[in-house]
Formats: structure tokens, C-alpha cells, sequence
């Protein structure tokens, strides 16, 4: 009951988009090339959604304070440079604190730059909506993009390593999944992912169509 | 006009305002990045030298075992301070062991390298950086494949061949698919041996 004392309605529907009807991966298909990338093991996708929830975050505050500052024709540029800054930021942060996961998730933290899902949120929401909106939308988008990262990891961890968060699970005389670990791998689990979200919307779209 | 005017500004002002984040984000994290450099550092020397050590004492069995001497003159970078002087390394068993880098196929491959007192023998040797193509040339940093060059001779030159061709005592067998990272290492290795073996002889004697 907490949540509905400080957000209001709207609020929490702008909340739950993020991760059901305007989910970024499933059903808008933005961030799809670092959701396969980086979701071999479960730490690395902690990190990752970390940080992209960050940078969402962060770009949600900027864009959305400056938004009747924006010139209209500068807009792609600013949008830009701020997420560019905040990726830094992130980079910088993992090599100093955390450097065995900066080298795990390589060049995939710089490339959240071009990840669309900030770019996308930003256009689409951001510029035009208040700050507490925009904010309340980064988290959704945050959430909906962690957890499947972290929901995919988990499978493809205990599959194809045996493990989760670096802990032996499986029995002793486990098979590795050798194609769970590699790329391929991602895209078995991601492709179910999305036909079982599919399916469900689509059942339950009856009820929400027109709002 | 005014409008073009505004947006200048307004993009050179959100620059100034990001540009003095960064700034002083990289000044906080630097120590912290360099201190992990080193960390890494030290970490590949005992690797590659062989000396066992638990990662939590890691500075203490590196100041224990492990003895620091400046390369001579020569091979020092302009001005370089002090602290800031090219090094190699030698352990209580005087095996040497030195950093190399050079151009891999994609991008710069460093390491370090360690040597039998002989000067000759390699005793072992460890990748800390490299971005070959992953599954391919990137294999260089396998384990399996570092170990095969123990015990090989450097003189007069040391060999990466084709799988299977392998023979004399200063020659390994490369790997499937890695043929060209492969070369680059047999090249950028000889290279930095030839430059860096008579200069730590000459510090030697």
C-alpha cells in the first residue's frame, strides 16, 4: 500500500509500462544486441542493468529538466552528449571499483551509448513530460530491462556453466550447455522469452484496449 | 537569428557544464584505476614467474619475492621521473621476468613474459591484454596454449608454427584458426626479446 501513498494513478501506470505494455526488450524490441551480449552470466547482467538503469535515470533528469530549453533542431545532440557523459561516468566507476566485471562486460558499457532504449525513452518521453514522470518511466524501463537481462542470465548461467552468481548448483556429473554460454544460446532463450510475453498480452489486450 | 544564437549557447553551455563532470569524475576514479593497473600488474608477474600466492597478500608476496630494477638509461623514456622509470623484474632464483607489447592483429597485446636465469629459456608467460576476434585469435589467452611455451629456447629466434609442425626446442605449435594472431605474437615477441634480453644483461653484470 506504501507505493500508492506517494505515486499517484498515473504514476503507477507510467511505472508499470515500463515493464508490461511498453516493455523495451519484448515488446518495443529496443536493447535487444546488449540483452545477447551480456546476458551469459548473472552478475554480468547486474551490472549491466545497473548501469543502463543508471544512465536511463540520469538522462530522465537532464532531458526532462531542460526540456522547454531544448532548441527543437539540437535536440538528437543533446540527447547525446548527455547519455555519452553518463555512460563515461559508468565506465569510469566499474575500472575503479569493479574491475573484473569491466572486463567481463569489454566493450559493452561504453556501447550503452548506442543503446536504444535510452535514445528511444528520451525522444519519445522525456523531452516532452514533467520530471517526476520521466523519472518514474526510467525506473519502469530500468526495471523491465534488468530483470529480463537478469532472468535470461540466470538460464543460460545454470545451463551453460552450472553455476549462479559463481556458485556450483548443478550436480556433480553436470553436462555443460557449451551452446547456452554462447551467443546462439541467447537467442533460443530470448526468442521463447518474447513468444511467451507475446502470448500472454495478447490474451490479456482484450481488457486494456482503448486506454 | 536569435534562435540560431540560443542554440549555440545552449550547446555550448550543456558541453562546458558535462565536460566538467567528466573531469572531475576521471580525477576522483584515476587513483583507484592505476592502483588496480598495478594490482594486475603485479598479479601477472607472479603468474608468469610461477610463484603461488593468495590473491588477499597479493602486495605482500610481490614486495617478498620479487625485485624491481630499472632498465638502463637507454631504454628510458625522456625525463622520466623516478617512480615513473621502464622496469624488469627478477625473482630470488634470478629468473627475469619483463612486460612486452606490440601490435597484435586487431589491437595491442601485452604481457609479461618470465625467463630462466639461462636468459634463453622462457619459463612462462601471461596475456594482460589483448582484443583479438573472440573464439579465433583471441584463443591466444587459453591457458593450454600459454603453456606450451615452457621450457622453449629464444636464440636465435623463437617460432610460433602451424599446428603439428612443431619441432626443434625454440618451436611451438600455434593454433587452428588463430594463425594470423599467431604471427603477430611470434613477431611482436622476438621483437621486444631482442630489444629488451641484452639490456638486462647489460643491468646483470
Amino acid at each position: 500500500m506504501s507505493a500508492k501513498t506517494f505515486l499517484n494513478a498515473e504514476d503507477r501506470k507510467i511505472l508499470k509500462n515500463g515493464y508490461t505494455r511498453e516493455h523495451p526488450i519484448f515488446v518495443v524490441g529496443l536493447g535487444i544486441c546488449s540483452a545477447l551480449a551480456v546476458s551469459n552470466t548473472v552478475e554480468n547482467a547486474i551490472a549491466m542493468g545497473a548501469g543502463v538503469t543508471f544512465v536511463l535515470l540520469a538522462t530522465a533528469v537532464i532531458i526532462s529538466s531542460l526540456r522547454s530549453l531544448i532548441p527543437q533542431r539540437a535536440r538528437i545532440i543533446t540527447y547525446m552528449i548527455t547519455i555519452a557523459s553518463f555512460v563515461i561516468i559508468v565506465q569510469k566507476f566499474l575500472d575503479a571499483f569493479t574491475p573484473a566485471i569491466s572486463k567481463a562486460l569489454g566493450a559493452y558499457v561504453a556501447l550503452i551509448i548506442t543503446n536504444c532504449i535510452i535514445m528511444g525513452r528520451a525522444e519519445a518521453f522525456y523531452v516532452t513530460r514533467t520530471v517526476r514522470h520521466s523519472v518514474i518511466d526510467a525506473v519502469g524501463n530500468g526495471i523491465g530491462y534488468s530483470f529480463t537481462l537478469i532472468a535470461i542470465a540466470a538460464v543460460r548461467e545454470i545451463l551453460g556453466f552450472g553455476t549462479l552468481l559463481g556458485m556450483k548448483v548443478t550436480p556433480a556429473n553436470w553436462e555443460n550447455w557449451v551452446v547456452m554460454s554462447m551467443a546462439p544460446g541467447a537467442f533460443f532463450l530470448l526468442g521463447v522469452a518474447i513468444w511467451i510475453s507475446r502470448a500472454i498480452t495478447e490474451r490479456s489486450s482484450g481488457e486494456e484496449e482503448g486506454d | 537569428m536569435i534562435d540560431r544564437i540560443k542554440m549555440i549557447a545552449f550547446v555550448l553551455v550543456l558541453g562546458a557544464v558535462l565536460t566538467t563532470a567528466l573531469v572531475s569524475v576521471d580525477a576522483f576514479t584515476a587513483p583507484y584505476i592505476r592502483a588496480n593497473q598495478k594490482k594486475k600488474l603485479q598479479e601477472s608477474i607472479l603468474k608468469a614467474a610461477e610463484i603461488e600466492f593468495e590473491p588477499a597478500t597479493l602486495e605482500q608476496a610481490f614486495s617478498e619475492q620479487i625485485k624491481a630494477i630499472d632498465y638502463p638509461d637507454a631504454l628510458q623514456p625522456l625525463g622520466a621521473a623516478d617512480d615513473n622509470k621502464k622496469r624488469f623484474y627478477l625473482t630470488q632464483a634470478a629468473e627475469v621476468i619483463f612486460e612486452y607489447r606490440g601490435s597484435g592483429l586487431q589491437d595491442e597485446i601485452y604481457g609479461v613474459i618470465s625467463f630462466e636465469p639461462d636468459l634463453e629459456t622462457i619459463k612462462g608467460i601471461t596475456i594482460v591484454s589483448q582484443n583479438e576476434t573472440p573464439g579465433l585469435g583471441g584463443r591466444i589467452e587459453e591457458a593450454e596454449f600459454l603453456a606450451r611455451f615452457k621450457q622453449k629456447k629464444v636464440f636465435p629466434r623463437f617460432r610460433i608454427r602451424p599446428p603439428g609442425k612443431a619441432s626443434g626446442d625454440n618451436e611451438i605449435d600455434g593454433l587452428t584458426g588463430a594463425t594470423l594472431s599467431c604471427n603477430a605474437l611470434e613477431a611482436l615477441l622476438n621483437k621486444e626479446i631482442q630489444k629488451y634480453i641484452p639490456a638486462i644483461k647489460e643491468s646483470l653484470r
